[in-house]
């Protein structure tokens, strides 16, 4: 049963094989237990992943793309912007505690990715019970579905606000301004704040992962903290308005067309048309994109 | 309601195998197959007059991945070398003309038998070489 969860947001499409390499190189780098073994887009998963193949690997994202690693202890889930009003595109990545899985290295991963995949936001936090959605405090980092817990951090949750600070966060450019600037994010009551590049910082709530289940006082009173420094407003649970980062989506970026016969609302022929009035071409419509790819 | 349909193998199906199976339907004469049935990440689709099924083409998938996905009367052959196993799926979608299901069912059936597998419904498995 999976107990570590990462995620990272971006606004990159991540469809460029060089996105695929680079994340596949930080697992290698620090979560080498967790490196593909089979992948597909349906389960199960059909392909033997052999990085001397890497786009055959990587251009499954045309739908979907699934891993899990040889053992069946770790799982990674891409999910692209490809919808008309997508904002973000996600990697997941999660397994099971281990010997072979260090958690100082999975936060080097996460702090690393910022940077490297141009991250607005990503998350590394351990399943507790009291993070679940139904813990009471108004924060939901997870679901459960049968007993198993799963991440419930999504691209259209948060488009409302964030669903709670996390163990480990990276906050990018959209985050930072929403929170006030990289000056309120500087000085975050946190254990570690490290600042990845211009508008883009790494937090870290206490000194180790499994605090999360260890040192529940430790980690609960420097997640309240935070969230209070950052705005309670921008985290769920708060009972006023949320605030959020209003991102741009694909139809809007140019980076979606509509299929044949697909009867387009007026919000989205207006964004396509923004986009076109803007210089952007939109890719084919669906249908043809696979058409025309090569063998 | 869609339906699946599931054939699992230990040899790989031929695509001719499975446009011989297809032509042995007779509610399927006419069909078109748009799709490579030997490209393991393709879709393939089957259509025609009262006709439409969604196949994922034979895939070699690890025995293992398979535990627990029928019920126990349910008998897979057994795994290759690399212990993996060739699954098939046919998808039919809700909405789909009635026959479909039939055709599916019976040309996974047909593959099944030619190929000493076992075809699967599913949530309504029915044994070893149904279909």
């Amino acid at each position: 049963m999976p107990s570590v969860f990462v995620k990272l947001f971006t606004r990159r499409v991540l469809t460029d094989p060089a996105d695929g390499r680079t994340l596949i190189r930080l697992i290698g780098e620090h979560a080498p237990s967790w490196l593909p073994h089979r992948f597909g887009w349906s389960v199960p998963l059909r392909n033997v992943f052999d990085p001397d193949r890497f786009e055959e690997f990587w251009t499954g994202l045309e739908y979907n793309l699934d891993w899990r690693n040889a053992k069946r202890t770790a799982a990674g889930h891409v999910t692209t912007r490809v919808g008309p009003r997508d904002t973000l595109s996600s990697v997941e990545l999660n397994g099971e505690r281990s010997r072979a899985l260090d958690p100082a290295a999975l936060a080097s991963l996460v702090r690393e990715a910022g940077p490297a995949l141009d991250l607005a936001y990503g998350l590394l936090h351990m399943f507790h019970p009291d993070d679940l959605f139904t813990g009471g405090h108004g924060g939901h980092l997870f679901g459960e579905n049968q007993g198993t817990p799963f991440l419930a951090v999504t691209e259209r949750g948060l488009k409302e606000c964030l669903p709670d600070v996390a163990w480990a966060n990276v906050f990018g450019p959209p985050y930072v301004e929403l929170f006030g600037g990289a000056g309120r994010v500087r000085s975050a009551p946190a254990a570690v704040v490290t600042e990845l590049g211009p508008d883009r910082f790494y937090l870290q709530l206490t000194g180790d992962l499994t605090d999360v289940a260890d040192d529940r006082a430790a980690l609960v009173a420097a997640r309240d903290a935070v969230k209070e420094h950052l705005g309670a407003d921008c985290f769920a649970g708060y009972p006023g308005p949320l605030r959020a980062p209003r991102l741009p989506m694909a139809a809007q970026e140019g980076l979606w067309s509509p299929p044949a016969g697909f009867d387009v609302p007026d919000d989205l022929r207006e964004m396509l048309d923004q986009a076109v009035r803007e210089g952007k071409t939109p890719p084919p419509p669906a249908g043809v994109i696979e058409k025309g790819r090569p063998g | 309601m869609s339906r699946e349909f599931h054939l699992v193998t230990r040899e790989r199906p031929a695509g001719e195998a499975f446009r011989d199976a297809l032509g042995l339907c007779g509610d399927a004469a006419g069909a078109e197959v748009d799709g490579d049935f030997g490209d393991p990440n393709a879709y393939l689709n089957v259509s025609g007059s009262g006709l439409w099924i969604e196949i994922e083409p034979p895939g070699h998938v690890e025995a293992a991945d398979l535990d627990g996905s029928y019920d126990e009367d349910t008998i897979l052959p057994e795994p290759d070398g690399d212990l993996c196993l060739w699954l098939t799926v046919a998808h039919v979608p809700a909405g789909a003309p009635d026959g479909s299901a039939g055709v599916a069912r019976r040309v996974l059936g047909e593959l099944a038998a030619r190929y000493d597998g076992v075809a699967i419904e599913p949530g309504a498995e029915t044994g070893p070489g149904a279909g």
